[in-house]
């Protein structure tokens, strides 16, 4: 069975109203790539496609579906429809699809679906017999990558790669098969005893079958509790991560606002000193005075100062001649030295010649264009220094605000989740918890023992007390075997399914790691445990990672007999420029059709070498219709048959546009 | 869902390990069914009296 992604439509939701087809040459290509600018919607979409292949939308909360909603044009509702082909072997292929109604104002998704084209939606999920198995939610995850999953499949401490075979396989199925032939057990055996009569013993095991129903009762409704709360726990961590990248940004902001604040009082200040300084002019001060410097310069300048300072007549007065050669006498001296005192001293003719350039120079600036320019640059400094100060004390502002209405409700309800799955989780070990004594267990009251392994246990043995007196100890025998055998048959199955999914895994690494890159996978656990040689790793590079996830991905569905299309998140963001050629050359032999969401930083190394290795490419751009990209409205193409414009986003289907966009706003994502 | 064949395998394996191989088509049937969603688990009663009829029968 072959099942392609033919497109999807979207109205009023995240995502910008567009309606992507791959197929608009009449058949699907090998390589699908959609490149969207960060803050576009790719996870929206991607979690979109998840719900509407595994109908688990229903499942979500209120609040997880307000989620989907577009914050920047809010609509009541939204519509979200997927569009696939199933082909099966000798047959037509047909196409369905499912849709997503969602209603905003009330939290709800109501789903329906398309088996028949001549018939139209039916309300409902309802997917073809043939691919239901296949829609499980940990078997989508297999085909639907978001973000985190190859890390996921690696990490030790999660079971992801051990779920998604047991999903594949029906294992997960065969499992939950036990429990419901115990219930039928059990139902038929509450009859029998009821004929029987009412022993001590039956009052017994009859008490421990009614602690087991509330404690499984118990145990699925939190693990259906936790399933939202998980949902609603990766909603707020990418937001607290992003508003905590956002806080990253506005610090580096601040920074750089504080900066130029700092600047701007350094140059205020340096300008009101200069203002200062020219206003010790006294031409500046007043007319008046103006005009009263004017007059004392002139009368200086009037005065007609002596040439010959009081230092010459001192030096004349002890002297022997006069200059005249007439000697000095007494009464000469006398007189010399009384009148030398009407003459200025040389510091006084400097004062007065100081005085009289002073008033020159200041008279001469008061009377230039230049006396207005420190003021002017004063005056401008002020509104600079106004504008930085209002724009940090905004940025500030708008930091707080964030802070209090955003991150802190965000962090304080991010903690409420985390402490609500913690209880449940806690709950669900103990419950879950396989040790301890079951005879312990069997001297006390129901109500005192919480594990269920050890209550079945407890239930075994009395029930093979009591079938012993009423007679069908037999029947629980075999009922006890056929459980046995189904269990152990589960166990069998999974670990040859992981030996040949390993081997596998690892006849496809070899294509595409290349030969001084290698590395396998050793062993498949709870998760993918690779190495070389005789040695574990941790994990990869980034390229040896995600060709391990490939690998992994691709065999599994190919030995499940059901292709279905590789969609993946940024395919190529954690690898290195060559590790992303080595990819292109492969990637259109590991899958029969691959979707990548890529941003256009992916592109390098990447589209090259598909482009060299494979003739089957459906090139994509969807991008919003808002403020700051119109410079992509301009690059469009003039063919119009390749353009698709909605309401607020345009889907772009030529391969020169796709190669020339580049994200003019990087930093944000949805 | 095809019912995959290591599971059909490991069946047949451990029915015979415990000694009731003649009621292995039986359980593999079962199982079939169920996984194929055929058989919903209120329905299983009739199918299993006839496993443990076969299973009783090498008791």
């Amino acid at each position: 069975m072959i099942i392609n992604l033919l497109g999807w439509k979207s109205y009023g939701l995240r995502c910008p109203d567009t309606e992507v087809a791959f197929d608009s040459s009449g058949k699907t290509k090998s390589i699908n790539l959609v490149q969207m600018p960060n803050g576009t919607g790719k996870s929206t979409i991607i979690e979109l496609i998840g719900a509407a292949l595994t109908g688990n939308g229903t499942e979500w909360s209120p609040y997880v579906v307000k989620q989907f909603s577009n914050n920047n044009d809010y609509k009541e509702y939204g519509e979200f429809e997927l569009r696939l082909s199933i082909e099966m072997p000798g047959k037509k292929a047909k196409n369905i699809a499912f849709k997503l109604d969602f209603d905003f104002e009330t939290g709800n998704v109501l789903y329906s679906t398309l088996r028949d084209p001549t018939v139209g939606m039916d309300p409902g999920w309802d997917p073809p017999s043939e691919l239901r198995p296949f829609l499980d939610e940990k078997c989508v995850e297999v085909f639907v990558f978001k973000g985190d999953k190859v890390e996921h499949l690696l990490d030790k401490d999660r079971s992801d790669a051990e779920m998604s075979i047991k999903a594949f396989f029906g294992l997960l199925k065969l499992e939950e098969l036990s429990e419901f032939i115990e219930e039928d057990f059990q139902k038929r055996s509450g009859s029998v005893r009821t004929v029987s009569g009412q022993t001590q013993k039956r009052k017994n095991l009859e008490d421990w079958f009614t602690h087991r129903r509330l404690l499984k009762e118990r145990e699925k409704t939190y693990i259906s509790e936790l399933k939202p709360l998980y949902k609603i726990h990766d909603i707020l961590k990418g937001k607290v991560e992003k508003a905590m990248a956002g806080q990253t940004r506005n610090n580096a902001i601040k920074k750089e606002l504080e900066k130029a604040l700092n600047e701007s009082e350094v140059a205020l200040s340096s300008a009101t000193k200069e203002c200062f300084e020219s206003l010790r002019n006294p031409f500046f001060i007043s007319n008046k005075i103006s005009l009263g410097m004017e007059t004392l310069h002139d009368n200086l300048e009037k005065l007609k100062l002596p040439g010959t300072s009081r230092v010459f007549f001192e030096e004349l007065r002890d002297s022997d001649n006069c200059i005249c050669d007439r000697p000095m006498d007494k009464a000469a001296k006398a007189a010399i030295i009384k009148n030398c005192e009407g003459f200025l001293s040389d510091d006084e003719i400097n004062i007065i010649n100081g005085i009289k350039r002073d008033i020159d120079k200041y008279s001469s600036i008061a009377k230039s264009k230049q006396k207005e320019e420190p003021f002017k640059k004063q005056e401008e400094c002020i509104k600079k220094y106004n504008e930085d100060n209002q724009s940090y004390k905004s940025h500030v502002a708008i930091m707080e605000n964030e802070v209090i209405d955003k991150q802190k409700d965000m962090m304080d309800e991010f903690k409420d989740i985390l402490g609500k799955i913690q209880e449940k989780e806690n709950i669900l070990k103990v419950l879950q918890k396989k040790e301890g004594s079951y005879l312990d267990a069997k001297k006390r009251k129901p109500n005192d023992c919480r594990q269920l392994f050890l209550i079945d246990k407890v239930i075994e043995k009395l029930e093979e007390e009591l079938t012993e007196i009423d007679g069908t100890v037999e029947e629980l025998r075999a009922k006890n075997k056929l459980k046995k055998i189904l269990s152990d048959a589960c166990q069998l199955a999974n670990d040859n399914l992981k030996n040949e999914i390993r081997e596998q895994c690892n006849i496809k690494l070899k294509k595409i790691i290349p030969e001084g890159d290698w590395l396998e996978v050793k062993k498949i656990d709870n998760s993918i445990i690779i190495g070389f040689g005789d040695k574990e790793q941790h994990r990869g590079s980034g390229g040896q990672n995600v060709a391990v996830a490939y690998s992994f991905a691709t065999t599994l569905l190919e030995r499940s007999g059901a292709e279905f299309p590789l969609i993946v998140d940024h395919p190529v963001t954690a690898l290195m420029e060559s590790a992303r050629r080595e990819l292109g050359k492969k990637l259109a032999e590991i899958c029969h059709q691959f979707v990548g969401f890529i941003i256009d930083t992916e592109k390098n190394g990447f589209t090259e070498s598909l482009k060299n290795h494979t003739n089957s490419i459906q090139y994509i751009t969807l991008f919003k219709k808002i403020k700051g990209n119109e410079i992509y409205l301009e690059m469009l193409p003039k063919d119009k048959n390749k353009v698709l414009e909605s309401e607020n986003g345009i889907v772009c289907m030529d391969e020169v546009f796709f190669e020339q966009f580049k994200d003019v706003n990087p930093d944000e994502d949805i | 869902m095809i019912i995959d064949p290591y599971i059909t395998e490991a069946i047949v394996k451990r029915c015979k390990e415990e000694g009731v191989s003649h009621a292995s088509k039986s359980i593999i049937s079962f199982v079939e069914r169920y996984l194929s969603d055929e058989l919903p688990s209120n329905s299983i009663h009739g199918p299993l009296q006839d496993i443990y009829l076969q299973i009783k029968e090498n008791n």
